[in-house]
């Protein structure tokens, strides 16, 4: 009978443990997702000092992230947003015309990290 | 203004060029990999832990005879735990959590099967009569897939080379054969010879390694000093014993560490204090 409660006990820790997560991690790339909006917006208004500056705090938060965030999630999928975000940084100062689908690809990237981490049937299956 | 973006472009062009220099330079020297054979190592260390405590967790039934569903778990327990030891970019959580979740279901449906005799019929089957009464039963033969070549192997692992012998032969969910024999072929018991003997208690390990084991001597009668009694007359030194078995009669049994003949002393019930 201690096996089984202890199983009981285990499995409403593991249950837990992926809802918060899961949870933390939708609320993060939803922030993330609103940062690289925030940097399209301020880049085409022409206030592209205030895009750099945002462009470097999401390299920052993103950096913060990627801390815990690579204990839970595939590193692969990880690395590919590392790249593209530390290329937005050199586009934004660079004025590069690049820019746009860079961050286009940046939130379509992570769009699908949100997706990949929500337990819907696309996902599960 | 385009000297200012210029001169930031070039400050950022620097930064690079020293960032990927510095990994160049860790990965010129083996740094890398001694870092990368170290968290593989620890991994190895985490994930055979944790396989411990799930196959500990499943009981002491694992070890002997597994039902179907505990064959399955145990060969994907195995299979998950390698997956987040080759690759580092799996992280751990993402081996251990497959593993416990399994293990837990497994002990969950096992104590459900106690509870609900159909649910156990469902996941694990019921035994299967293949011979009956000496008739071997050609439909349960069928039913459960076997050959005539299956069942005479079956039946010559449980040393039984003359089917004629055998009255009942169970085919168990773990797929194991169990086997009763005609009367007149059985192994005689010493009650159908007509011995007359006391039941006895099987032998306990009082010395194990030179260390004397309180819980089992307390259990058979005895105390320490009945044990050093014992060591001197077999000429042995507490030290030196590697197995010192005993039985309720006083029968004993030494074997030590350096190999020589083991000392064997007869039962006599007047030692205990």
């Amino acid at each position: 009978m201690t096996r089984v409660k202890i199983s009981f006990v285990i499995l409403a820790v593991l249950l837990g443990m992926s809802i918060f997560t899961g949870v933390l991690i939708n609320r993060k790339c939803t922030d993330f997702i609103s940062r690289t909006e925030n940097i399209w917006e301020l880049y085409d208004s022409g206030d592209h000092d205030s895009a750099c500056e945002k462009a470097r705090a999401f390299e920052k938060a993103w950096e913060r992230f990627r801390k815990y965030s690579s204990m839970l999630i595939n590193n692969e999928k990880l690395t590919e947003i590392d790249r593209i975000s530390a290329r937005v940084i050199y586009l934004a100062e660079g004025d590069s015309e690049e820019l746009h689908s860079e961050l286009m690809e940046l939130r379509h990237m992570i769009e699908s990290l949100e997706k990949g981490e929500t337990p819907v049937i696309e996902s599960i299956f | 203004m385009q000297k200012v973006s210029a001169v930031k472009q070039g400050l950022f062009v620097i930064q690079r060029i020293k960032s990927i220099k510095s990994e160049i330079i860790i990965n010129r020297i083996p740094m890398k990999g001694l870092l990368l054979m170290s968290i593989i190592f620890i991994r190895s260390l985490i994930l055979y832990f944790l396989v411990i405590f799930a196959v500990r967790l499943m009981g002491k039934r694992q070890l002997g005879e597994l039902q179907p569903s505990e064959l399955v778990i145990t060969i994907l327990v195995s299979n998950i735990a390698t997956l987040p030891i080759e690759n580092p970019d799996i992280p751990v959580i993402m081996g251990a959590t497959p593993i416990l979740s399994l293990v837990c279901f497994e002990v969950i449906m096992s104590w459900l099967s106690l509870k609900f005799p159909k649910l156990r019929k469902l996941v694990s089957g019921s035994p299967k009569i293949i011979i009956r009464e000496g008739k071997v039963d050609a439909q349960v033969m069928k039913d459960l897939r076997f050959s005539v070549d299956d069942l005479l192997t079956s039946l010559r692992g449980k040393d039984i080379f003359d089917i004629s012998e055998v009255q009942y032969a169970v085919v168990e969910t773990t797929g194991n054969m169990s086997v009763m024999k005609k009367q007149p072929d059985d192994t005689p018991t010493r009650k159908d010879i007509g011995l007359n003997l006391h039941p006895e208690d099987p032998p306990q390990l009082v010395v194990s390694d030179g260390k004397i084991l309180e819980t089992s001597l307390k259990s058979l009668g005895f105390d320490t000093q009945w044990v050093k009694n014992m060591l001197s007359e077999g000429n042995a030194k507490l030290s030196d014993v590697m197995i010192m078995a005993a039985d309720r009669t006083g029968k004993c049994y030494i074997a030590g560490k350096d190999g020589r003949k083991p000392y064997i002393r007869e039962g006599n019930v007047s030692d205990k204090g």
